[in-house]
């Protein structure tokens, strides 16, 4: 971050000023100068560069090696108005067209900018005082990541090893794909009171699918994510290679004995991890800002009320090192940081950007994040989990006398209004009499989040965040996001699967 | 006719592309460099939004970028950037030059052959981008129209996210292999949420219109009657019974349907062994009676076009006829793959429509006793290469042989595909294109044997 001494003379903004004829000080000046009587707003600019690697049954299907995109985004906002213009070029020129054509809705879109004091309303409560993660002010994840950490050879050959070893676990194995991409994206922001932020985002994703084919021809394919905030030398670390095409084979080989999932109601025990995605569906979307200002969500209007069980917190914290969430500031350039958004049961307040706090008088929350300069910022999740309750997790599936263990939670989706969301469970497993059965794949979870949330019945001491898989879609745009939860038992979930 | 717009983009692409061409190849001898292709594409767009009558957001942008792909022999390596500074393209391609020793071989990775590429037909008459283009003002208006005409239905408690764009945008293309592709559309599209509200709780429905000439968009006062009606529709719905019945499919739902058929005819898939149809090119597939084409010679269709990015003359296809699969979706490299002969589908399907069936809907509903009538799918897992199908879904009750106002939602329908597509029957009201919404064009479609999980 630019407030942090440099060791030499150059500046962590410079190079985004690399082939512009403006300067800093220039640039600050126009942009302050555009954002005057706004009631926010600021300058966007992003350089990112990325490439991919796909090699499948047996054949590289794509190498792409050297790609850079870059741009800059101007937003000004009065009240419920946003005005937005975005260039690939930056120059004088570009940036003093783009503050002309966002400021078309205050000057002439009928907005009354009354610049006001941000407002005084009321902090988010931060997560100091709980016990599973304090507040951060080190690094989050390593700056100094490159796509060039390794050759192009080093990479492929990687590649095949990983394809060779997956192929070689099992006779049963058909096909390997592995898909590899990774991305560095530097960002420099300028705030309406002129302060510049830079941050350099580093995102790597290794995929490993491993399909297996029965005497019978049934084809499953298991798939593992290595990912995060990491760099390709990180990605390619051979023993997490080993490790995540041991767990491909392991579920595509589970899915080929696996009986279709039941149809009907049922209690379900989440696994700690990335079963919190349905967390993220049926509740965290519903406490994002905008649609609470607005009053379309379901959790609209309830700060204070007690809307879950005692033992429920959930945070939603993009301050946490190493996350897959994590900045070091929003893309608004406000501070990250840990926010309770229910705590004990009781709501205590929602994800906020700068526009919808403003609207709804409370301070903002780090959360506005867009995925390039090409998008307006809104309010967006960052790492979202459950803290972890007082629960063994052997003890919860003990309890279930009838229900399902859900440890692949595939993708998901909610509607924000009625709060009903669907998820899908690749693999599962019945839990009968307290004891883990037969494994059973394809079942399809429903609910609504309200009721989900009021039916948690117990939470798990065994708290786990996800790193790698987390891609968060919302009004067309896509960000990284991370989330997390211990074990948990929802009471009468809907479970839709094909079988008896 | 070529519009202006087109002639300016053309004028300044071809001697670029031109020019990044002979660089490929000049500067590219020494590291064996035998050929190259080069995109470049443009786009200007615009979008606003509407809140209570007043403008909540306006965005303008503009883009640019270049795509390119070299090839040594059966090596090849691409990389894009979103700029036109020659001297930066030209080090990335040498940057590329140096490496691509080092990339595997893949015959199927290789331009078209030299002799198969045709010169573009002329695309004029498919009138695919609009010469006078709307500014802001009328998009707002547009938009405005939508949000009234949604709240004036009673019920409605608000309207969100309601927004009206225009992209213009083109490409241009040449490669060594003698390929040359322009393409040019205007994409003005409109959305918009209705929330409606009862004393179970908020309902949230939407709809939406999509055309490439801004007078072929659906009316705006239409639409947002339309979106606040069916969310309306939608309110107090409820949980229906667990059990096999028939389903029938609306024309949206009908549409994911067939897109789960498409994806499962998909040449990557073939390819790697993940779907059921592998293998099965000539054999039925689905129920008799079920034709699925694609046409993209249709006037200011959506998907309209007449030569594909390879450089093959794109001509009408049929990829399912009478339940017979006819055809997989390939590009170049999955026929090369799956070792078919390429149809001229570059970019994947263009406008697709499933053939009308004999009955009407309301002959295809009347012998349902019990069963679900689908408007939409939402989420859930379609698996083509074991053939799970499993997803979300909502819609309204059929009873004794008729919808009923009874709307039900949260339920899931599973099945296996293969099952699926041979039990399938079709309404005889396929709309038409160019389609405000539709990318296949399906008719109202009924499909027995499916397990609805609910209570």
């Amino acid at each position: 971050m630019s407030a942090k001494p440099h060791p030499s003379d150059k500046s962590p903004t410079d190079k985004f000023y690399e082939d512009s004829d403006l300067t800093a000080q220039e640039t600050v000046k126009i942009v302050t100068d555009g954002l005057r009587g706004a009631d926010f707003g600021e300058f966007y600019q992003e350089k990112a560069v990325s490439e991919s690697i796909v090699k499948q049954n047996g054949q590289y299907a794509s190498i792409v090696i050297g790609n850079s995109s870059e741009g800059f985004g101007f937003r000004v906002g009065a009240g419920e108005q946003v005005g937005y213009a975005y260039s690939e070029e930056f120059n004088t020129a570009a940036l003093k067209k783009a503050i002309a054509a966002a400021r078309e809705i205050l000057d002439n879109g009928g907005a009354q900018a009354e610049k006001e004091d941000d407002p005084a309303g009321p902090a988010m409560e931060t997560s100091d005082t709980l016990p599973a993660f304090g507040k951060v002010d080190k690094k989050l994840f390593s700056e100094q990541a490159t796509l060039s950490g390794m050759s192009l050879a080093e990479k492929i050959g990687r590649i095949d090893a990983l394809e060779t070893y997956a192929k070689n676990l099992d006779s049963s194995v058909t096909n390997v794909s592995v898909s590899y991409s990774s991305g560095v994206k530097d960002v420099h922001i300028i705030t309406q009171d002129g302060q510049e932020l830079t941050e350099t985002r580093p995102m790597t994703s290794l995929r490993i699918s491993v399909q297996v084919t029965d005497k019978d021809g049934n084809v499953e394919t298991g798939e593992t994510l290595i990912g995060g905030h990491i760099d390709c030398r990180e990605a390619f670390n051979e023993a997490a290679c080993r490790k995540a095409a041991d767990e491909a084979l392991e579920i595509a080989k589970t899915l080929l004995i696996a009986e279709d999932a039941p149809a009907g109601v049922m209690d379900v025990v989440l696994n700690p991890g990335w079963s919190a995605v349905l967390l993220h569906e049926a509740i965290g979307h519903g406490l994002e800002g905008d649609f609470n200002r607005k009053g379309t969500s379901v959790y609209s209007g309830k700060t204070g009320q007690k809307i879950a069980g005692d033992e429920v917190t959930v945070i939603d914290a993009g301050d946490m090192p190493g996350e897959r969430g994590s900045l070091h500031f929003d893309d608004e350039g406000t501070r990250t940081q840990a926010n309770v958004l229910i705590k004990d049961g009781v709501l205590h307040g929602y994800m906020q950007d700068r526009q919808s706090a403003r609207l709804m008088g409370v301070k903002p929350t780090g959360n506005g994040r867009r995925q390039s300069y090409a998008h307006l910022p809104m309010p967006r999740m960052t790492n979202t989990y459950f803290a972890p309750g007082g629960h063994n997790p052997e003890d919860i599936i003990a309890s279930v006398k009838d229900g399902l263990y859900v440890t692949r939670m595939g993708g998901g989706q909610v509607d924000i209004t009625s709060g009903k969301f669907n998820m899908n469970a690749a693999l599962a497993w019945r839990i009968r009499d307290g004891k883990i059965c037969e494994p059973v794949k394809g079942a399809a979870i429903t609910g609504d989040g309200a009721t989900v949330i009021r039916n948690i019945a117990m939470v798990g001491n065994d708290l786990k965040l996800e790193k790698s898989a987390g891609v968060c879609g919302k009004n067309g745009q896509s960000v990284p996001v991370g989330c997390g939860q211990p074990t948990i038992l929802v009471r009468k979930m809907t479970v839709g699967g094909a079988g008896k | 006719m070529t519009t202006q717009a087109e002639k300016d983009f053309l004028k300044k692409a071809k001697p670029i592309a031109g020019a990044l061409l002979d660089y490929a190849l000049d500067a590219g001898k020494p590291y064996g460099i035998t050929h190259a292709r080069v995109t470049l594409s443009a786009a200007e767009n615009l979008s606003g939004g509407v809140s209570n009558g007043a403008v909540s957001q306006l965005v303008t942008g503009v883009g640019q970028s270049v795509h390119i792909t070299l090839y040594a022999g059966k090596r090849s390596v691409s990389f894009s950037k979103n700029t036109l500074n020659t001297e930066k393209i030209r080090a990335a391609m040498r940057e590329n030059m140096q490496i691509i020793h080092l990339v595997p071989e893949n015959e199927n990775n290789r331009l078209l052959e030299k002799e198969k590429v045709v010169p573009q037909p002329d695309a004029s008459a498919l009138d695919l981008y609009e010469e006078n283009q709307p500014g802001q003002a009328e998009l707002i208006c547009y938009a405005r129209k939508f949000e009234e005409a949604a709240r004036a239905v009673q019920g409605v408690k608000t309207t969100d996210r309601l927004k009206v764009g225009k992209s213009a945008w083109q490409s241009y293309t040449k490669a060594t292999n003698g390929l040359e592709n322009h393409m040019a559309k205007t994409i003005y599209s409109a959305s918009g949420e209705v929330i409606a509200e009862s004393k179970n709780g908020m309902e949230a429905g939407y709809d939406y219109s999509r055309a490439l000439h801004f007078e072929d968009m659906t009316d705006p006062s239409e639409l947002g009657r339309n979106a606040a009606l069916t969310t309306i529709a939608q309110l107090d719905s409820v949980l229906p019974g667990t059990g096999e019945m028939p389903i029938v499919l609306d024309h949206a739902a009908a549409e994911e349907f067939f897109g789960t058929v498409m994806a499962a005819l998909d040449g990557t898939a073939v390819f790697n062994g993940n779907t059921f149809l592998k293998g099965k090119q000539g054999q039925q597939i689905m129920s008799k009676g079920v034709t699925l084409v694609d046409d993209p010679l249709v006037k200011r269709g959506l998907g309209s076009g007449t030569l594909d990015s390879a450089g093959l003359e794109m001509k009408p296809v049929t990829f399912i006829e009478d339940g017979v699969l006819k055809i997989f979706n390939t590009s170049v490299t999955e026929a090369r793959q799956i070792g078919v002969n390429p149809i001229g589908r570059e970019n994947g399907p263009t406008n697709s429509t499933v053939l009308p069936g004999a009955l009407t809907p309301e002959e295809l509903i009347a012998g349902i006793k019990e069963g679900i009538y689908i408007k939409g799918f939402k989420g859930g897992t379609v698996n083509t290469a074991n053939g799970t199908h499993s997803r979300e879904a909502y819609g309204l009750l059929i009873k004794d042989g008729k919808i009923t106002k009874t709307a039900v939602s949260g339920f899931v329908v599973s099945g296996t595909l293969g099952k699926m597509f041979m039990n399938v029957a079709l309404a005889n009201d396929t709309p038409q294109h160019p389609s405000t919404k539709y990318s296949i064009a399906a008719p109202t479609t009924r499909i027995d044997g499916c397990t609805i999980a609910g209570q």
